[in-house]
């Protein structure tokens, strides 16, 4: 009822609706052509009136705002739809009649359209009407494109089937006195569908609706039948990123190349794949038929090619980099292995920094970025799965696990959920972690996002399931506890005694980060009697010449400190940490000199900062930084009985969320069977067993006895004594 | 709806031990102070006895209805409109010690911390956060509990330890308080202060079968037992019993008392951290029973739209008693006394008659 009431009110251009005035004399011509039949299809479809009236009714709303001249035309532009849908539902009556023909006569057929072909060569609008076949439409269903391109493409589209349409109506128009026209028109249809039969032998005449066939075209025998889909797919020749490479292979047969410029590696086009097939020798020892399989076998020297024969699939590896030879004659094409676009060189990771550790973090690219995981993980049980998660943006993540340690349940849920996915845009793991997760409405993360593959690594020897997705540095793991974001790969990298340290040091910073500044304000504002005397005088007298409440004071503090933690990330390079200190410095002591804030409360806001720099996990550390405020905000209005309230909801939502169905704080809350290493890490030789939570298949991450040389005796027996 | 779940042994002893202890930060120890002198740290062992007795009686009706809780074998005990009787009897009285408990929060919080903010808006606050965990649910009460109980252990073990510097041995004399006849019979009638151990009955549908509960019950007694005892050991070695009487939150005295020189002083925030959270974990438990009770009286199979007109009551039950004095000298001091006879006699009443009627559950030896 909204939309109708805005679509009453509010005046839309006639190109929002889907149309547009013709811009050049051949559609002009093709529009008047449809003009003239339009008043004959109107006669004969009573049925479509009432719809017309309807639209007419709305295109009136219009109208009183654009003035009358133009009314007559616009009614006029609306037609075409109308048209097409009555039309659309005879061709679907019409459908199981064809087949039936087709099936019968299907050789016939395929010498009727090359008849037909030849015919039509020499005319150019009619060459048009023949090639944008039934099945283009489909394709660019499919590619669900929006906006106003996909509106203009419609537009085009619109007017060519309708131009078909027309040409068929004038032809049944004129079928009476030329029934041989129309049975052409109909056997041409009717080829198309039993093209796109082929190779179906199961779907028969149940699946011939064209939603079932809508993703599924075929690639056809006839090469320029190919290139001609490939242009309409890819919107050539407008779009020039798409490289068709016409040859004749050994001079003979005609064939193409297909790639995306600057997505491939031209060495292997330039000396693997042209030089090889362009050779006139090429097809020596070859006898007859599809040369396809001769040509993957003996002539070209990539190392890896695979055979596809549907454009769905044909589609995205293009777009991935790949490059795809046609052949005329063969109903196969062949997909080359050659992506060599370009891309950033490994590096160390930026937000997860170590001292003792590996120094390699993720890239941008997928298969780097798996490569540097299995060279780690080392084992043939390691598996990756490829999936194309976003619909239009094609973009491709790997599913990484253990065959023979993670559970299959887990697997079987992150399969699940990302094949579930229906968006059509996701730029990385950042976009994929938000769409996976149990809850979005939770604070914590549910999701371990992470820059370094040996914490990948590490998960996934535990049984976690990873994700890496390409366009972005970062791999995502599940499920995961608030201890693998409070962990670093250090910790493991270190003596226990030093990873314990750390824990502890960051643990506590943890705790000042998310509790100090609200307990501050609750004893400042409430419980003044708390606060030991010395340390309660030297605050009164800090706080004395400053002219805000405490609140106030508190607040800008705080939003000062985020403004320079935010203007420094932005800020590019080096100005960026000048700016940080700078503001912090002179920011700090002019607020101090000008009477502003209070020395003591700059003290607290540093430290807060500086516990909340030790969280490790970014994510944390941005919940973190806003639960921050809603203590401060407890504090402000109960004290210290208020930021236990505060704390208390926190921990609720935390204690109730789930991470793929292990909750967030398991070990602790539920108590579950673990190694030490939550908080305090044990030896590293005592870490027996993987996390319970996870239920792996493999629950032993160890032998009986990990360190055998302490018991062997010295001089011979087992271990690294062996070498001696 | 919410999903009551499962929750293990770990999860269920620190509800249950402290929904039970957290009394103890409260009036009780004075109030006990006053009837048996310094004879309190060691009575409550009898409390104790009487009330694993009480609870093995609950447990054999636990045991004989296996995979049941109360208010299901109170209706096949007692029958339809019996059941129904039980679950109103039981669950308006479990509402009432929910609402006297924040009244006696609320009060001793005026007391010493807050005592300029109205009642009402500490209430609030405080009903937000019972709401807040009565919507996540009893799996959440419980893993919160076991979450905080760290938390509530080392502040407890500080508060005791920085305390020791105001232990006085002699304080303890004279050992048998005001006579050993008063202190057993008194210790007796006192078991009500562990009468919440027959919230177990409530929720038994989220634990792990009968033999978990016999172990959960057992271990909760005896843990809490041992911690009342030493808290009230403590607290009896800083104050003279003559003091004690008078105090309306002696332990929070006695963490404020602590004073390692100039800056180690006051460590009452501690405290008080022990006291909110306690207290939050206490009446979430006895509320989220008091939902369950009510639901299955009315057979509302959904506890959310319950939540905030339960609660509503609850708040406004609060509000009945006049002042500090008719909660701690009047109403608390008879819930302590005379709880038991709702606590634990009508589970013994149905085990009777399901005795004398030969009642059983389905699959006893499973």
């Amino acid at each position: 009822m909204l939309k109708g009431l805005k679509n009453f009110f509010i005046y839309k251009k006639p190109s929002e609706y889907g149309f547009r005035f013709p811009e050049d004399p051949e559609e002009s011509e093709q529009w008047d052509n449809y003009r003239g039949i339009t008043g004959n299809s109107q006669n004969q479809d009573k049925s479509d009136s009432s719809q017309k009236e309807s639209r007419q009714d709305n295109q009136k709303n219009q109208d009183d705002n654009e003035g009358s001249n133009n009314t007559q035309n616009k009614e006029e532009q609306k037609e075409p739809q109308e048209e097409q849908q009555g039309q659309k539902k005879q061709s679907k009556d019409d459908k199981p009649e064809q087949k039936e023909q087709n099936d019968k006569n299907p050789r016939k057929c395929d010498d009727e359209e090359n008849d037909k072909k030849k015919e039509t060569k020499s005319d150019k609008q009619e060459q048009v009407r023949v090639i944008k076949p039934i099945f283009v439409e489909e394709l660019v269903k499919n590619k669900n494109i929006e906006g106003k391109d996909k509106d203009n493409k419609k537009n085009k589209k619109k007017l060519q089937v309708s131009d078909k349409e027309d040409k068929k109506k004038k032809d049944e128009s004129s079928s009476k006195n030329s029934d041989s026209e129309s049975k052409e028109n109909q056997t041409k249809q009717k080829c198309q569908e039993s093209k796109k039969d082929e190779g179906k032998d199961d779907e028969g005449s149940e699946n011939n609706s064209s939603e079932e066939k809508e993703n599924d075209i075929n690639i056809s025998c006839k090469i320029d039948e190919n290139i001609k889909t490939l242009k309409n797919i890819f919107n050539m020749p407008v779009n020039q990123d798409v490289i068709i490479r016409e040859f004749k292979v050994a001079r003979k047969i005609e064939a193409c190349l297909v790639f995306i410029d600057g997505m491939i590696d031209k060495s292997i086009v330039i000396q693997f794949t042209l030089p090889q097939l362009m050779d006139a020798c090429a097809l020596d020892g070859f006898e007859d038929g599809c040369p396809i399989d001769f040509l993957e076998k003996n002539i070209l020297s990539i190392h890896q090619v695979v055979r596809m024969d549907n454009f769905k699939s044909i589609v995205p590896q293009i777009l991935s980099g790949l490059t795809v030879v046609f052949i005329d004659g063969c109903d196969e094409c062949l997909v080359m292995e050659s992506r060599g676009y370009e891309k950033r060189d490994i590096s160390v990771p930026n937000t997860e920094t170590v001292v003792n550790g590996a120094q390699e973090g993720f890239t941008e690219n997928l298969r780097t970025n798996i490569t540097l995981i299995r060279r780690i993980v080392k084992n043939e049980a390691l598996v990756t799965e490829f999936k194309i998660i976003s619909k239009t943006n094609n973009v491709l993540a790997a599913l990484l696990y253990m065959e023979d340690i993670t559970n299959k349940k887990i697997v079987e849920e992150v399969k699940r959920r990302v094949d579930n996915l229906d968006i059509d845009y996701i730029s990385g793991s950042g976009m994929l972690e938000q769409l996976v997760e149990d809850k979005s409405l939770m604070l914590f993360p549910q999701v371990i996002s992470t820059e370094r593959p040996d914490r990948v690594a590490s998960f996934l020897m535990d049984g976690k399931v990873a994700l890496v997705c390409e366009g972005t540095p970062f791999a995502l793991a599940m499920p995961i506890t608030f201890f693998d974001l409070f962990h670093t790969s250090e910790d493991s990298n270190l003596r226990w005694q030093y990873g314990t340290f750390l824990r502890i040091v960051r643990l506590i910073g943890t705790l000042i980060a998310l509790l100090l500044p609200g307990i501050w304000t609750a004893l400042i504002l409430f419980h003044q009697e708390m606060i030991p005397t010395s340390l309660l005088s030297s605050i009164v007298i800090s706080r004395a010449p400053v002219p805000f409440p405490f609140i106030v004071e508190y607040l800008l503090m705080e939003l000062s400190f985020e403004l320079i933690r935010e203007g420094g990330i932005r800020v590019p390079g080096i100005t960026g940490n000048t700016l940080g200190i700078i503001g912090a410095l002179i920011l700090g002591q002019s607020a101090v000199s000008a009477g502003l804030v209070s020395p003591s409360l700059i003290i607290i806001v540093a430290v807060t900062g500086l516990g909340n720099f030790a969280i490790p996990n970014y994510s944390l550390a941005l919940a973190v930084r806003i639960a921050r405020f809603i203590l401060i905000g407890f504090g402000a209005i109960g004290g210290l009985y208020g930021v236990s309230v505060g704390f208390s909801i926190f921990c609720a939502l935390s204690l109730s969320m789930k991470s793929f169905g292990v909750p967030f704080f398991t070990s602790i809350a539920p108590a579950t069977k673990s190694n030490r290493d939550k908080i305090i890490r044990g030896p590293l030789h005592k870490q027996y067993q993987r996390p319970d939570y996870l239920n792996t298949q493999n629950e032993k991450r160890m032998g009986d006895n990990p360190i055998g040389w302490v018991t062997s005796k010295p001089g011979g027996g087992r271990g690294n004594d062996q070498g001696r | 709806m919410i999903k009551e779940g499962k929750f293990g042994y770990h999860e269920a002893i620190s509800l249950l031990v402290i929904t039970i202890t957290t009394k103890t930060f409260f009036t009780s120890p004075s109030i006990l102070v006053e009837v048996v002198g310094t004879a309190g740290w060691y009575m409550t062992f009898i409390s104790t006895a009487i009330a694993i007795l009480a609870f093995m009686l609950l447990f054999m009706l636990l045991k004989r209805f296996p995979n049941k809780n109360i208010m299901e074998i109170a209706d096949l005990v007692l029958g339809k409109w019996g059941g129904f009787l039980f679950s109103l009897l039981f669950g308006g009285f479990l509402l009432w010690i929910a609402s006297i408990s924040i009244r006696e929060f609320v009060e001793v919080l005026k007391v010493y911390v807050l005592p300029e903010s109205p009642p009402s808006f500490v209430m609030i606050l405080f009903i937000i956060i019972i709401v807040f965990l009565s919507f996540m649910g009893l799996e959440t009460i419980a893993r919160f509990a076991k979450f905080i109980i760290y938390i509530l252990g080392l502040g407890f073990v500080l508060v005791i330890l920085l305390s020791s510097q105001n232990f006085v041995p002699r304080h303890l004399y004279p050992l048998l308080g005001y006579g050993i006849d008063t202190t057993i019979i008194y210790g007796l009638l006192r078991s009500s202060f562990y009468g919440e151990i027959a919230i177990i009955g409530v929720i038994a549908s989220s634990l792990h079968g009968y033999k978990e509960i016999k172990r959960i019950g057992i271990s909760t007694l005896l843990i809490s037992g041992l911690l009342t005892s030493i808290s009230l050991l403590v607290f009896t070695l800083v104050f003279p019993y003559t003091v004690g009487q008078e105090l309306t939150s002696p332990m929070y005295e006695m963490a404020a008392l602590i004073d390692y020189g100039g800056f180690m002083q006051r460590m009452e925030p501690i405290f008080l951290f022990l006291w909110n959270f306690g207290t939050f974990i206490e009446v979430s438990l006895i509320f989220y029973a008091v939902l369950m009770l009510f639901c299955h009286a009315f057979r509302i199979d959904d506890k959310r739209p319950v939540i905030l007109p339960m609660a509503t009551i609850m708040f406004s039950i609060s509000f009945i008693p006049k002042g500090i004095a008719e909660v701690i000298s009047g109403l608390v001091q008879t819930i302590r006394s005379w709880g038991w006879i709702i606590y634990y006699v009508p589970p013994i009443i149905i085990l009777i008659i399901a005795l004398i009627r030969k009642k059983k559950g389905e699959s006893q030896n499973a």
